[in-house]
């Protein structure tokens, strides 16, 4: 009897294991943006609820996962949600759409508003799905890098020029330096030993150089330039959309920065430091 | 029977006594051969010194010297070592500011050495300390101020370390592959408006260093090579790459501007990456463009089975709008194995290149004189084919209305100096 019990529990166990289905709520909230200056700005942002949040959004799920998304549009206008080469699902106002998805792939996964691209993409309609390996243990931290020009943003409405982008707030997770240091997902901290994955995907329009103090990383996949799958580099090079995922394994302890190394990146409103810095903590 | 015994015995311990002295030896021959080898240098940082750019014009800078004397150049002096070695970098805080750290960019050292202000020590005016680390992989890597770095940097507070391979071989790094001569480029930009707003406190002895502070939008107007540009580069033999039809040249480049580089190599280079930021690429590839990011830094091997000049292009990539806002020219010349070497007479005094030349070279004399010479071109059956008046240091001479072949040239001085030299028109 009882291990018939043992049986049916390993059996439910060894699903877990394969799939199984998660389910989340995005809200589309329109709100404004508060620099570490007291400067705000016009703002859009993908929320687990319907509260705005300058915060970034992260959803994890486990290889082979189904993932099922009720989205909320809150805004007067159209939306999208949008994946490359997955989804694209119009959400209309103030209404709401369910999407379903299967990740079949380990690796991370941008999602955004790809109406009027960039630019919704840029006021802050920008996401991530991590899809993990099952069983591994890992320490996986995750950033969403974004660059911001105040003048554009700051009414709804406003356009946008390419050509004269000169960003002057740079966020990871929608927040600078120091507050970002309070993300846990941002701050990357771990013992020497540790296997520690960083999913970064950038969703400014920038470039950024993300530089790490102390230790090379391996590079276990990019989606720019794939040639540099399994590098070991100290600075890591992201062109705007690009995804990629790095492995460290630290050798020594210490505390150290991770930071762009356009080095006007590590301001915000002109103040240094603010911006895309972080202190790494390895016991 | 006994002594006969004994005697066997005594022939064993004096062999193995023999044996045993001889591994002894071999032992500390060994442990010699393996003993850590030191490398000492020092870096006063300064806060007081100027670069001179293309067009004549100043802009005041920081920087590190090796003697208090020296206007510190940019980029800072090149520490080389090979890998294995313990590196040991006296810094010295004479700038009369604020304080100044040395970030040992890619070395991986730890955190006491990193550099960095709230994590590791900082030098405040008339302070020195001691950076330690080791060289534990040959490559490329940058050394800077990581005090207020976005300013300290742009001011030119910054350098490259060049790991050689284990017992200096010229290969790439230890095993790898091997090169006849190597070059390495660090790339930065200027923006002058930085260097002629320096804010206050970076003259101020009583600053922490840990203020937060303001900093101008970042539009640089002039784009560095090893700390030059335009015609500057013309006549820089550290930049200017010159080699034979066939032998490898190793170019490091780093990139320590807020700008990204695009770096475009003529197709006859057969430009091939092989490492970046000190480790070697899993698998090596040929391209004749490298994308190097602030911070970034990568080896190229480049080898030619053709004689020719040519240019690379290093351009300077905003990134916000990802437009190439400059380019800069370094001229590359590739001459016949063993041919005429660039004119290098009476202790380096005067240098012709390139050679072979083309459509023009240059003349570089190796100290400013206020001298002006006549330079005459004569072909191999002496008759004068070109004379030009008055040139002075680092002008060009035409040449394009010269056929091919080997040519003499005479350079006579207002001062009654002569040399005399030969060059190979293409």
């Amino acid at each position: 009897m009882n291990k018939k019990y043992i049986y049916i529990v390993l059996l439910l166990f060894s699903f877990r294991i394969h799939a199984a289905t998660v389910q989340k709520q995005i809200h589309i909230n329109k709100g404004y943006f508060a620099a570490l200056d007291t400067t705000y700005f016009y703002y859009l942002s993908y929320n687990s609820d319907s509260l705005f949040s300058q915060q970034s959004m992260l959803i994890t799920v486990m290889q082979n996962d189904s993932l099922v998304l009720e989205i909320y549009n809150h805004d007067t206008v159209d939306h999208h949600f949008f994946i490359a080469g997955m989804i694209s699902q119009n959400i209309t106002s103030n209404s709401s759409a369910t999407v379903r998805l299967k990740f079949a792939q380990t690796g991370i996964n941008l999602f955004y508003d790809d109406i009027q691209f960039p630019k919704n993409m840029y006021l802050g309609l920008s996401g991530t799905i991590a899809v993990l390996e099952q069983g591994r243990d890992t320490k996986n931290f995750y950033w969403n890098l974004r660059d911001h020009q105040k003048q554009w943003n700051i009414q709804e409405g406003n356009t946008i020029n390419l050509s004269q982008y000169d960003p002057d707030y740079f966020t990871i997770n929608g927040q600078s330096f120091p507050m970002v240091q309070k993300d846990s997902l941002v701050k990357i901290m771990g013992k020497v030993g540790d296997t520690i994955l960083l999913y970064m995907v950038n969703s400014g329009l920038s470039a950024h150089s993300i530089h790490f103090h102390g230790y090379h990383s391996r590079i276990v996949s990019t989606t720019s330039k794939t040639m540099r799958k399994n590098w070991e580099k100290d600075t890591y090079p992201l062109e705007s959309m690009e995804t990629t995922i790095l492995e460290l394994t630290p050798d020594k302890p210490g505390i150290f920065p991770v930071h762009d190394h356009n080095l006007v990146a590590i301001s915000g409103g002109g103040r240094y430091p603010n911006g895309m810095l972080i202190m790494m903590e390895i016991k | 029977m006994k002594s006969l015994i004994h005697e066997f015995q005594l022939k064993a311990i004096k062999i193995m006594s023999k044996k045993i002295f001889i591994l002894y030896i071999l032992l500390v021959a060994t442990l010699v051969g393996q003993a850590q080898v030191k490398k000492n240098f020092t870096l006063i940082m300064r806060t007081t010194g100027y670069i001179v750019l293309y067009n004549g014009d100043t802009a005041t800078t920081f920087g590190f010297a090796t003697k208090l004397s020296q206007n510190p150049p940019i980029p800072g002096p090149l520490i080389e070592v090979n890998e294995g070695d313990s590196v040991f970098v006296l810094a010295k805080n004479i700038s009369q500011g604020p304080p100044h750290t040395i970030h040992w960019h890619g070395l991986d050292v730890d955190q006491a050495n990193d550099g960095t202000p709230a994590t590791s020590f900082e030098l405040k005016h008339t302070e020195e300390a001691t950076y330690k680390f080791k060289a534990t992989h040959a490559g490329t890597y940058i050394y800077h101020c990581h005090m207020g770095d976005v300013v300290h940097v742009q001011m030119g507070m910054y350098g490259l370390v060049v790991v050689h391979a284990a017992n200096a071989a010229k290969t790439a790094w230890t095993g790898g592959p091997a090169y006849d001569t190597e070059y390495a480029w660090l790339n930065s930009e200027i923006d002058k408006k930085w260097h002629d707003s320096v804010p206050e406190t970076m003259h101020d002895s009583t600053q922490t260093g840990h203020e937060s502070f303001m900093i101008p939008k970042y539009n640089p107007t002039y784009f560095l090579v090893n700390g030059k540009s335009k015609q500057q580069i013309k006549s820089d033999s550290l930049t200017y790459i010159k080699s034979e039809e066939n032998k490898t040249v190793y170019l490091r480049l780093g990139n320590i501007g807020n700008m990204q580089n695009r770096i475009i190599f003529p197709k006859k280079l057969n430009a091939k990456i092989i490492d970046s930021d000190g480790r070697p690429l899993p698998a090596a590839f040929s391209s004749d463009t490298v994308w190097v990011s602030p911070g970034e830094r990568y080896g190229v091997l480049l080898q030619s089975a053709a004689i020719f000049s040519d240019s690379i292009a290093v351009d300077y990539i905003n990134m916000n709008t990802h437009k190439s806002i400059a380019t800069e020219w370094i001229p590359v010349t590739i001459t016949k194995t063993n041919s005429i070497a660039e004119i290098n007479i009476y202790n380096n005094v005067l240098q012709i290149f390139p050679n072979p030349a083309k459509d023009n070279f240059y003349i570089q004399f190796s100290e400013q004189k206020n001298v002006k010479y006549n330079l005459s071109v004569y072909n191999s059956a002496g008759i004068l084919c070109s004379s030009t008046q008055k040139i002075q240091n680092g002008n060009s001479i035409d040449c394009h209305h010269l056929s091919q072949g080997l040519y003499y040239i005479n350079v006579l001085g207002t001062d009654g100096s002569r040399y005399v030299g030969k060059i190979m028109l293409d």
